[in-house]
């Protein structure tokens, strides 16, 4: 083809495609998860003959009839209901191309599939296989040889024993009976989702494929068949239909489905004002089929698309024919006034009293809030990060791991810190905000906090304090007080830090500490998000 | 030029003698001025050449207990070689020298004055003298230059103990004392040197990562916009059901998503059958309500956006919410835990593609990033989905920022929300490591003070 690589990297980024690296010719991209037919050259080819106007128009599939069958048992309703499949014939495999195609078959094993669950893709050499074949189910004693293996083994034991028993058995550990794709002479092909048999394995000779993908539901096994199916027919490939009965099954149709749109839907959207050549164009472009009928675009929607669910789909597909890069940004004109209740009050008063911001993160771990007397009630299920497992009940342990951090910064230290707090009420959980500060030198009092609260709350926010005595650590005894407010509501804590928890956070100077709740303080509670 | 003299110069000055050698600690008292005022005020006076350092700081050895020892009774090879010359049997000097013997053998064989005969020492080349004998008849009373000894010496446990001596100056002319002694006799007041350098005071200062959320507000207020607020504790309805992201997807699974462990959450859910219907139909499974109160903490704000228009269903708005979401991760210099996010909407009959796209362009304008761009990209609750990629100026490549698009019908339908509502959203620090140039986000959370007294603020 006439088309340069600095064309197609340019026009990549507008198919949906990241370039995550690229080296000389070599590029590496990343497409979205809706559009699998992405996931080899060969998808990405037939996008891009659509964006460089090289072909436009729905791809078409050309599916010989059947003459090979597949009849499905009625025991595997329970277990694994849905199958369905197709040959490819006529070339032979590279081993670049093999790669992309279990590339793939694991894409999509991981996302329309869900790790096989919904959906799983078996590819055999056909060549191997004596039509018609079996889709129905053995019990646990039956014997074939996994792909990988040239011994026989009993389904048990590929269950325990091989990596993709071991990684996909738990999906059929209920039932009795497993299904099984058997050829007419009762060769193990396929025992989906787990593993293949070794016999069909695909090679570099081999000239014919046979694809079975099983699932759940008909939609989706067909769905994936459709972007299997248009793989490889893009990949020089003739396609054959297998004749499918037996239960819900059918001979997958592979057919369009059309969708009738109005452009003034995708004017309106897009801003644009293409009249409906034009639209009809770009979807067109986007490799989906338009044929106008009267006002109306009626847009032919081959298998492959299951992206697409309606009108709002359609839009998507003709911006990105027009092209992204060709929208110019409009700003509209405002007809709102913006507003926000965020309060800054107390920040300023912590920063008019020589206070320095910190920020911590609310998912905390359990050693630093038990060491700053803040024992862990909330806690977030399989954390990857041991210092991120349990949300903070007040922000003091933090502070304390802060001035742990900076002690070879001079001093005295005094930090602040303004956010949520997470706690327990009934069984729910409470978020409120709180502020606290710290005092760091060598002669920090009790009488310090105190006056630093003072100012804070009575001078400056008009509360009439009160400081009762409070003997529990981390805080030194008999130099510790709880905080209430007028209606003799509990704010919070004060006090100095007692030497154990010093030393637990290797501190050596005097600490002086206050946290409290700030909504107890404010009459409009709205705006009391920190961020 | 006149050279300007500071007080505590002067204090140093007139309490020397001339030629005579003085250390800092010494200065500092005869002024009765404090060691660092004497410090500074010597290192000031180095430098305009008024005093000079007749010594530098020297290290200076002593004798140790060990070296005391030895002294008095001999080395331990210097005993040995005597035993054996006066003849005394080996058993009766291996008794004498006790833990000493071991040593004495090692140091004399080493030296080639004795070898070893089935067990016996037996002397082959006496010595003239012995090396570090030399050492110890040196004049230890007074300490010993560290480079006057030898290692061998040095290095024998207990031997020597090490002090360092401080620095010695002197003061080399009489006109400096007598400029000074003027100096005090001077009536005009006396200046100070206004160049010297002083101690370093810190303001007070919000934390820079606050200061970016504060001007993204303001641009998001000035642009019109109310600011929303929520939880950040959420139900799964509102973090992914009702923005039509399956309950079998994988980015809802434990590895991605921090769920909460034994609490409730009140749902707050709203057409709940709507919802089940959309996902049953265009997923194909069948919906859980359960599932979707299972609380997570929240992996965006677009659950506080679309919770608030889904309560509200607004004609025509434009909102914003900020604050802190979270990703099941393990932290990186690229990725964190927790970060922040500001989400905005606009809702309106009229609103296009075209104006989600000139709002990212206004506001990236607003905060500094001049070259921007969009791509085609996908999210499960927009469509049509597009990235913003703005050209970071330090890096020099495109960088990806926030995710935008139009609220799907699958979303806004089950809701009850009539009107199209343009969507975006993304994260503040990566901004934040624009303005700053900085290399690893984990630095916001550091609260490293270095870090935060010496920021610089860039605006």
């Amino acid at each position: 083809m006439g088309t340069s690589v600095d064309t197609i990297q340019d026009r990549l980024p507008f198919l949906g495609l990241d370039i995550e690296h690229q080296n000389g010719d070599d590029v590496s991209v990343e497409y979205s998860p809706n559009r699998f037919d992405y996931s080899t050259e060969f998808g990405i080819a037939l996008g891009l003959q659509g964006m460089l106007n090289i072909q436009t128009g729905m791809v078409k599939m050309q599916i010989n009839p059947a003459r090979c069958s597949l009849r499905v048992d009625n025991s595997v309703s329970n277990v694994r209901p849905s199958i369905t499949g197709i040959l490819a014939k006529g070339r032979t495999l590279d081993d670049h191309t093999i790669r992309q195609i279990i590339y793939m078959q694991e894409d999509l094993h991981q996302g329309p599939g869900r790790r096989r669950k919904r959906v799983a893709i078996g590819i055999h050499d056909a060549d191997k296989i004596k039509f018609p074949i079996t889709y129905t189910t053995i019990n646990r004693d039956f014997e074939f040889a996994p792909l990988g293996s040239t011994d026989a083994m009993p389904v048990h034991r590929i269950l325990s024993d091989t990596e993709q028993g071991v990684q996909y058995g738990h999906m059929v550990q209920n039932h009795n009976r497993l299904p099984i794709i058997l050829d007419k002479d009762g060769v193990t092909a396929s025992m989906p989702p787990i593993i293949n048999s070794s016999y069909t394995e695909v090679t570099e000779s081999t000239k014919n494929l046979f694809v079975d993908v099983t699932g759940m539901n008909q939609p989706d096994v067909e769905g994936v068949l459709a972007i299997i199916a248009v793989t490889l027919q893009t990949a020089g490939y003739a396609l054959e239909h297998v004749d499918i009965s037996g239960g819900t099954n059918r001979t997958p149709p592979l057919t369009h489905r059309k969708i009738t749109f109005d452009h003034m839907v995708s004017n309106r959207i897009l801003g644009l004002d293409l009249d409906i050549d034009q639209t009809a164009q770009c979807i067109k472009r986007a490799r989906l089929g338009a044929v106008i009928d009267y006002n109306k675009i009626i847009c032919i929607i081959p298998p492959y698309r299951t992206d697409i669910f309606g009108i709002m789909d359609i839009v998507e597909e003709v911006a990105l024919g027009y092209g992204i890069d060709k929208i110019t940004p409009t700003l509209p004109d405002v007809g709102t006034a913006g507003s926000t209740n965020i309060t800054t009050t107390l920040e300023r008063v912590m920063i008019g009293l020589g206070y320095t911001q910190v920020m911590n993160s609310c998912l905390s771990s359990v050693a630093i809030l038990s060491q700053g007397g803040s024992a862990p009630k909330i806690s977030v299920a399989n954390p990857k990060s041991q210092s991120h497992t349990v949300l903070r009940g007040a922000l003091m342990p933090g502070l304390l791991e802060n001035l742990s951090h900076n002690i070879h910064e001079s001093y005295p230290h005094r930090l602040y810190e303004y956010g949520v707090i997470f706690d327990m009420e009934g069984g729910t959980i409470a978020e409120r905000m709180h502020l606290a500060c710290v005092t760091a030198h060598k002669n920090s009092t009790y009488s310090e906090a105190k006056s630093i609260l003072s100012a804070i709350l009575h001078h400056n926010m008009g509360i009439n304090l009160t400081t009762l005595p409070y003997n529990m650590s981390p805080y030194e005894a008999g130099r510790a007080a709880r905080i209430l407010n007028d209606n003799q509501q509990h704010m919070g804590y004060i006090g100095e830090i007692s030497k154990e928890c010093r030393q637990a956070f290797k501190i050596r100077d005097d600490i002086v500490v206050s946290g409290w709740e700030v909504e107890l303080i404010f009459d409009d509670k709205d705006g009391l998000v920190a961020s | 030029m006149d050279m300007v003299y500071h007080p505590l110069e002067d204090a140093l000055i007139l309490h020397m003698k001339l030629n005579v050698e003085y250390t800092v600690s010494d200065m500092a008292k005869n002024s009765n001025i404090e060691i660092d005022q004497a410090r500074r005020a010597t290192e000031w006076l180095l430098q305009k050449g008024d005093i000079r350092q007749s010594k530098p700081p020297q290290r200076i050895l002593y004798l140790g207990p060990e070296g005391k020892k030895a002294k008095e009774s001999g080395l331990p090879e210097q005993r040995l070689l005597r035993y054996m010359l006066d003849g005394i049997p080996t058993d009766t000097i291996r008794d004498r020298l006790k833990t000493d013997w071991g040593p004495a053998i090692g140091i004399c064989r080493k030296n080639g004055w004795i070898r070893m005969d089935k067990g016996q020492p037996v002397i082959t080349s006496y010595p003239d003298a012995i090396p570090d004998d030399v050492m110890l008849q040196l004049d230890w009373e007074n300490g010993v230059a560290a480079d006057r000894v030898n290692k061998s010496f040095s290095k024998r446990p207990g031997f020597v103990i090490s002090k360092m001596s401080p620095a010695q100056y002197v003061l080399p002319s009489e006109e400096t004392l007598k400029q000074a002694i003027q100096r005090q006799n001077q009536v005009i007041p006396k200046g100070i040197n206004v160049e010297a350098d002083t101690a370093v005071s810190y303001a007070a200062r919000t934390h820079p990562l606050h200061d970016i959320i504060s001007e993204i507000r303001e641009i998001f207020v000035t642009l019109g916009f109310e600011e929303i607020h929520g939880r950040i504790v959420q139900p799964s309805f509102w973090n992914f059901d009702a923005l039509f992201t399956p309950q079998d997807h994988p980015a809802r699974e434990m590895q991605d998503t921090f769920y909460v462990e034994n609490v409730r959450v009140d749902t707050n859910a709203i057409n709940v059958e709507d919802v089940a219907k959309i996902h049953n139909e265009c997923w194909r499974y069948t919906w859980d309500y359960n599932r979707a109160t299972a609380p997570v903490l929240r992996t965006h704000n677009t659950c506080v956006t679309i919770q608030h228009l889904a309560l509200t269903n607004p004609k025509d708005a434009r909102m914003f919410s900020l604050g802190r979401v979270f990703r099941n991760e393990k932290p990186s210099y690229k990725h964190l835990v927790e970060f922040h996010q500001v989400e905005g909407v606009v809702v309106g009959q009229t609103v296009s593609l075209r104006d989600l796209m000139g709002i990212q362009r206004e506001f990236y304008r607003r905060i500094g990033l001049k070259k921007v761009k969009f791509w085609p990209t996908f999210f499960p609750y927009t469509e049509p989905s597009l990235q913003s990629m703005v050209y970071n100026e330090t890096l020099e490549k495109w960088v990806e920022l926030f995710g935008m698009g139009i609220f799907r019908p699958e979303v806004t339908r089950p809701l009850g929300i009539t009107r199209p509502v343009l969507a975006w959203g993304g994260g503040i620090e990566r901004i934040a490591m624009m303005r700053y140039e900085m290399d690893d986000v984990r630095e916001f959370y550091r609260n490293g003070l270095d870090w935060l007294r010496g920021v610089p603020i860039r605006r």
